[in-house]
């Protein structure tokens, strides 16, 4: 009886399970790779058939080399110039579970024309102002012939290059954006507990020192004063007949305030996000 | 002599009052008795030695002669009598009224300290027996988790004695009137303004009140037995009589007394001394007069109680004047059944107490520190890490 009652809810939640995981398959299945070294996603479709697999193996190469990963993203996203470096910071930032902290995205928004590179963690040290520049124009032949397939090889190229160079001495980081993310923010974020712990660690214990102390007195009190004083109960031993009872008014006075109509209002929304570099939308 | 010893009309064995069947059981033949039985075929011998004082007077003697041989024992809280079965010196402290008799164990009635004033007006007999006031101890620490090991044992308590101990209850019926002024707030808006309105009354009330069953305990503090080795018989029964008061003639026996309270004294019963039998009991210290402003006070305040409780609705209600006439007052001297013992622990003597009529219990129980750590110990970690979870939720 008991197989027969569940196994329609087993085999229920297994099909859940199974078209959750092969819808998302579906959605990976489409031009997505990725791994510590690389990232590639083709989801504007720009590189057919063996195209796709000679750039990942490209990105793969630079990216052991460097020890970032390198990643290439189309997309279909239509993000306009000016929002380029914030949505796209933002799409790092959301899929952290595939993207590394130390990264070069370069990503190709297909739908609007916009291209942009993102730089994070040790990378973004290379990826100066000036090689900034150098790698926009090293790009634009390809891009202004549309030709992604070079334009790809070469982001990848000059990316290893950049590392072999190593960082430049006085270079300039203007086109780095300094996150508002604390490190107690980007601790929280990667390490929930262990912000937990180190920052509010004091103030748990406190409340466990706190409950193990009220615990150990109350059951001190309770064994010390075991049993309850027997008081005398009035209600229960007395009675009363009122023979005389007069509320004679004697006078009122009242007084008055004026309420404040002050009223605050306030409030504020924060957010926060990563130290990146970027390249402007190109 | 001054003594009276419950006998089994049946066989002669000392008889004892049974808490469980309220009447009066032989343990040798197994007859039972009922109080009336018995109390009708002693009333002649408890007639007698109610009105018995010379006994009194003879060891009276005797402590001023112990005290001339330069006995060092607190003499003053000790009386000797000889018990009418084995003919023993049965030493009590002065106000012990039955007791038992140390070398044969029989139950003896000390009659003449219940006689005259003394004689109670009634008592509330033993409802519950030894093995009942165990049990219910038991109860209680069956339910704590932190008692050393092999506190909760019933071979503890095998010493528990049932005491009557002497109480006044005070009836009284009384007129009093009180003058107070009491205030009414009210409050409201208008416009941007708030408004409060204090209106001022002078509230008269009298009243025919009827107070009943205020009590006080009519036991004095003494001094224990001094701890030394006792060097004849006599220092060593007088120690041992001096011990039982050690165990709850202290200070703390008011308080004892006072938790294990409430009595219901409508099952108070005349007072006749073969439900002493079996039992300890003690007379009287305190006198009428001794308590009684103590109860006028109490009394007055019950009274002023009772009238303000009537001036309901009123706020800050603050007494101008207040006045009584006592109409009537019924004091009765009654005995009440405690089941009481002790218990040593890190040399500490730790009093208990069980109402012999409802199984209230008191005390103050000893807590092993051990447990009680590691215990502690768990729920301190226990709510740290919950406090560590919520904190990863909320924070």
């Amino acid at each position: 009886m008991m197989k027969t009652k569940s196994l329609p809810k087993f085999t229920s939640a297994a099909l859940a399970l199974l078209l959750a995981l092969g819808a998302t398959l579906t959605v990976f299945a489409a031009g997505f790779d990725y791994s510590k070294s690389y990232l590639l996603r083709d989801e504007a479709d720009l590189y057919p058939g063996a195209d796709y697999d000679n750039i990942k193996e490209k990105l793969d190469s630079v990216g052991k080399q460097t020890g970032w990963q390198v990643a290439v993203v189309t997309t279909e996203n239509n993000v306009s110039s000016s929002r380029m470096d914030t949505y796209y910071n933002n799409y790092y930032d959301n899929n952290r579970s595939f993207f590394q902290s130390d990264s070069v995205m370069f990503v190709i928004d297909n739908a609007s024309g916009n291209r942009i590179i993102i730089t994070h963690g040790a990378a973004e040290q290379y990826f100066t102002d000036a090689r900034m520049s150098e790698m926009k124009n090293a790009l634009k032949p390809f891009l202004s012939g549309n030709d992604m397939l070079n334009a790809a090889y070469t982001f990848a190229d000059k990316t290893l290059e950049f590392y072999q160079e190593g960082v430049p001495l006085n270079g300039t980081y203007e086109n780095h954006v300094e996150g508002t993310e604390s490190e107690d923010d980007r601790l929280k974020r990667e390490n929930k507990l262990l912000y937990v712990l180190t920052r509010w660690g004091w103030l748990m214990g406190l409340i466990g020192l706190a409950a193990g102390g009220i615990f150990a007195g109350v059951n001190v009190g309770r064994y010390k004063f075991n049993g309850k004083s027997g008081t005398y109960d009035l209600r229960e031993n007395s009675s009363m007949k009122l023979v005389d009872s007069q509320d004679v008014f004697l006078h009122k006075h009242t007084t008055s305030t004026t309420i404040s109509s002050g009223s605050s209002s306030g409030g504020s929304k924060g957010g926060g996000s990563s130290s990146h570099g970027s390249s402007g939308s190109f | 002599m001054a003594t009276l010893e419950y006998k089994c009309p049946s066989c002669g064995a000392p008889l004892s009052f049974n808490p469980e069947k309220q009447n009066f059981y032989c343990e040798f033949c197994g007859s039972s008795f009922t109080a009336e039985h018995i109390q009708s075929l002693y009333a002649q011998a408890e007639q007698t030695e109610s009105i018995n004082e010379r006994e009194v007077k003879s060891s009276e003697e005797q402590r001023d002669q112990a005290k001339q041989k330069g006995e060092e024992f607190d003499e003053d809280c000790m009386v000797s009598y000889s018990c009418p079965s084995c003919g023993a010196e049965i030493i009590t402290a002065e106000s012990t009224a039955a007791t038992e008799c140390y070398f044969c164990g029989n139950p003896v009635v000390l009659g003449s300290r219940l006689s005259g004033e003394f004689k109670p007006d009634s008592v509330i007999p033993f409802a519950l027996t030894k093995d009942m006031a165990v049990e219910e101890f038991m109860k209680m620490c069956g339910k704590k988790k932190f008692l050393p090991v092999g506190f909760a044992n019933k071979t503890q308590f095998e010493k528990m004695q049932g005491v009557y101990f002497p109480y006044w209850y005070v009836d009284e019926q009384m007129q009093a009137s009180e003058v107070a002024t009491g205030k009414k707030v009210r409050h409201w808006t208008s416009g941007n303004r708030r408004y409060t309105e204090t209106s001022t009354y002078r509230l008269f009330r009298t009243g025919d009140i009827d107070i009943r069953n205020v009590f006080e305990e009519a036991l004095r503090d003494k001094q224990g037995a001094q701890q030394k080795e006792p060097q004849t018989n006599r220092e060593a029964n007088a120690q041992e009589a001096m011990k039982y008061l050690d165990h709850y003639h202290d200070k703390k026996r008011h308080e004892m007394l006072q938790c294990v309270h409430p009595f219901d004294v409508s099952k108070a019963v005349p007072f006749s001394m073969s439900y002493l039998s079996g039992f300890k009991a003690e007379k009287r210290e305190v006198g009428k007069e001794d308590i009684a402003d103590l109860i006028g006070e109490r009394m007055d305040q019950y009274a002023r109680r009772l009238l303000e409780d009537t001036m309901a609705g009123y706020q800050a209600v603050s007494m101008e004047n207040y006045s009584d006439n006592t109409l009537g007052q019924q004091w009765r001297y009654t005995l009440l059944p405690v089941w009481i013992t002790t218990y040593q622990y890190k040399g500490q003597i730790l009093p208990f107490a069980i109402n012999g009529q409802t199984g209230k219990t008191y005390g103050k129980l000893p807590v092993s520190g051990g447990k009680l750590a590691l215990w502690s110990a768990i729920v301190a970690l226990l709510v740290f890490v919950v406090a560590v979870l919520g904190g990863m939720f909320f924070l």
